[in-house]
C-alpha cells in the first residue's frame, strides 16, 4: 500500500467517522439533556418537600453551611455499609443488627456516592419504608422522584443556590459563563452537572412562584 | 409480515440503545474537548505526519532506513497503548473500556507488526512489508475521532439546554 492511498484511506475513515456523529449525537445529546432536566414531580410536591426538609434541619438544629447530607445521615443514623457489585440498584437502604446501612454499588465516584446517600436519607424524611433502593435509569416511580428531588435540595440547599445565582447574575449571563459557573457550583457542592442543572432549574422555579 | 417487522422494530431499538450507551457514557475524553484536542494533536496528527513523512523517504534498498521507519511508528504506537492504558476506568463492563480495549488491541496488533518488520531487517537482513496492517492505527483512531467529535456535540447540548434552563418548550 503506498502511502497515498494510506492517507485517503485515513481522510476517508475520518470523515465517516465524523459524519456518523453528526447524524446520531447531536440528536442524542439534545433528547438526554431534555430528559434529565425535565420536572419529575409538581410544583406543589416540590414545595412540600421543601418544606419537609426545612422543618426536620430546623428540628435537628442542623445548619445548611455545614455538611448537610452527613449532619443528616448522622441524626438519622445511617451509616455506609460498604461497596458491593451484585446489588441491582445504585444503592440499597437496609437494616442490619438495629442499624441502618446504605450499600453501594461498586464503581460509583464520589458524587454519585453523596447523592446516594442523601437519595436514602431522603427516603427516611420522606417516611417510606425500609428497605429501599436507589435505582438508576428513567421511568423511576414517583417515591423515587421525591427521594431524588429532597437529595438534591440537601446537597444544595436551596437558600444558597438562589444566593449564588443572584450573586453571580446567573440569568443574565452568556452561555458559556453560565457553564463555567455550573462548573464552580459541580466542585462546591460535590455533585454531578446533571444535579447542578436541575436544581438551578428547580430553584429559579421556586422562586418565581412563590 | 407483523412478526417480521416487530423483530426489526426490536433490532432498530437495541442499535439505538447501543448507540445512546456509547455516546452517553462512554466518551473515552469524558466529555473534556480540550483533552480530545490534545489527544487528536499528539497522538493523531503528529503520528499520522510522522509515520507518512517516514514513508514516503522509504527505500527497501536500504535495511537500516526501513528499520528506523518502523521504530517511529513502532514508538507511536506505544505512546497510544500506554494513553489508552492510562484512560482505563476500573468499573466492571463499562463501555469505555470496551474502547480502550478495542483501541489497545489494534495498537499492539500495529506495535507487533512494526516488531517484525524491524527484527526481519535487522537479523534476516530481508524486508517483510505488509503496510495494511498500518490501517490498524487509522481504525482505533476513527474511534478517539468520534468521541473528540461527541465531545463538541454534548458541550453545545449542555449550553443550549443551560440556556433554555432546560425548559423544553423553548
Amino acid at each position: 500500500m503506498n502511502i497515498q492511498t494510506y492517507l485517503i484511506v485515513i481522510s476517508i475513515c475520518f470523515l465517516v467517522a465524523i459524519l456518523f456523529t453528526c447524524v446520531f449525537s447531536r440528536n442524542i445529546y439534545k433528547e438526554f439533556y431534555t430528559s434529565q432536566l425535565k420536572f419529575d414531580i409538581g410544583f406543589n410536591e416540590m414545595v412540600e418537600g421543601e418544606s419537609r426538609l426545612k422543618d426536620f434541619l430546623q428540628n435537628n438544629n442542623i445548619n445548611i453551611d455545614g455538611n448537610v447530607v452527613q449532619s443528616v445521615a448522622q441524626k438519622l443514623e445511617i451509616e455506609i455499609g460498604g461497596i458491593s457489585d451484585t446489588i441491582k440498584n445504585n444503592a440499597e437502604l437496609t437494616i442490619v443488627d438495629n442499624k441502618r446501612i446504605v450499600i453501594l454499588k461498586t464503581g460509583l465516584n464520589e458524587q454519585e456516592k453523596l447523592f446516594c446517600l442523601a437519595h436514602e436519607c431522603a427516603h427516611l424524611i420522606n417516611g417510606d419504608p425500609v428497605p429501599q433502593t436507589r435505582p438508576d435509569g428513567k421511568d423511576k416511580d414517583i417515591i423515587e422522584q421525591k427521594a431524588d428531588y429532597l437529595a438534591a435540595a440537601m446537597i444544595m440547599p436551596r437558600e444558597k443556590v438562589h444566593k449564588f445565582l443572584l450573586e453571580h447574575g446567573y440569568q443574565n449571563v452568556s452561555a458559556n459563563r453560565k457553564v463555567k459557573l455550573i462548573d464552580q457550583m459541580c466542585k462546591e457542592y460535590n455533585a454531578t452537572d446533571i444535579v447542578v442543572m436541575r436544581r438551578i432549574r428547580e430553584v429559579t422555579e421556586l422562586e418565581q412562584r412563590t | 409480515m407483523e412478526k417480521h417487522e416487530n423483530i426489526s422494530g426490536k433490532t432498530k431499538e437495541n442499535i439505538r440503545s447501543w448507540i445512546e450507551n456509547n455516546v452517553l457514557q462512554g466518551n473515552i475524553f469524558q466529555g473534556k474537548t480540550l483533552d480530545g484536542c490534545l489527544y487528536f494533536v499528539f497522538y493523531m496528527v503528529l503520528p499520522i505526519i510522522i509515520t507518512s513523512a517516514s514513508l514516503i523517504a522509504l527505500t527497501n534498498a536500504d535495511l537500516m532506513n526501513v528499520a528506523s521507519c518502523y521504530v517511529t511508528i513502532l514508538i507511536s504506537s506505544l505512546g497510544c497503548i500506554y494513553d489508552a492504558i492510562n484512560r482505563w476506568e476500573y468499573r466492571i463492563g463499562s463501555e469505555r473500556n470496551r474502547k480502550l480495549f478495542i483501541m489497545i488491541f489494534l495498537m499492539v496488533c500495529v506495535a507487533i507488526y512494526c516488531l517484525v518488520v524491524i527484527f526481519v531487517a535487522l537479523i534476516a537482513r530481508k524486508i517483510m512489508r505488509n503496510d495494511f496492517f498500518l490501517l490498524a492505527y487509522v481504525f482505533s483512531n476513527m474511534i478517539a475521532i468520534v468521541d473528540l467529535t461527541n465531545c463538541f456535540w454534548q458541550k453545545l447540548a449542555k449550553q443550549d439546554a443551560v440556556m433554555r434552563n432546560g425548559d423544553e418548550s423553548k
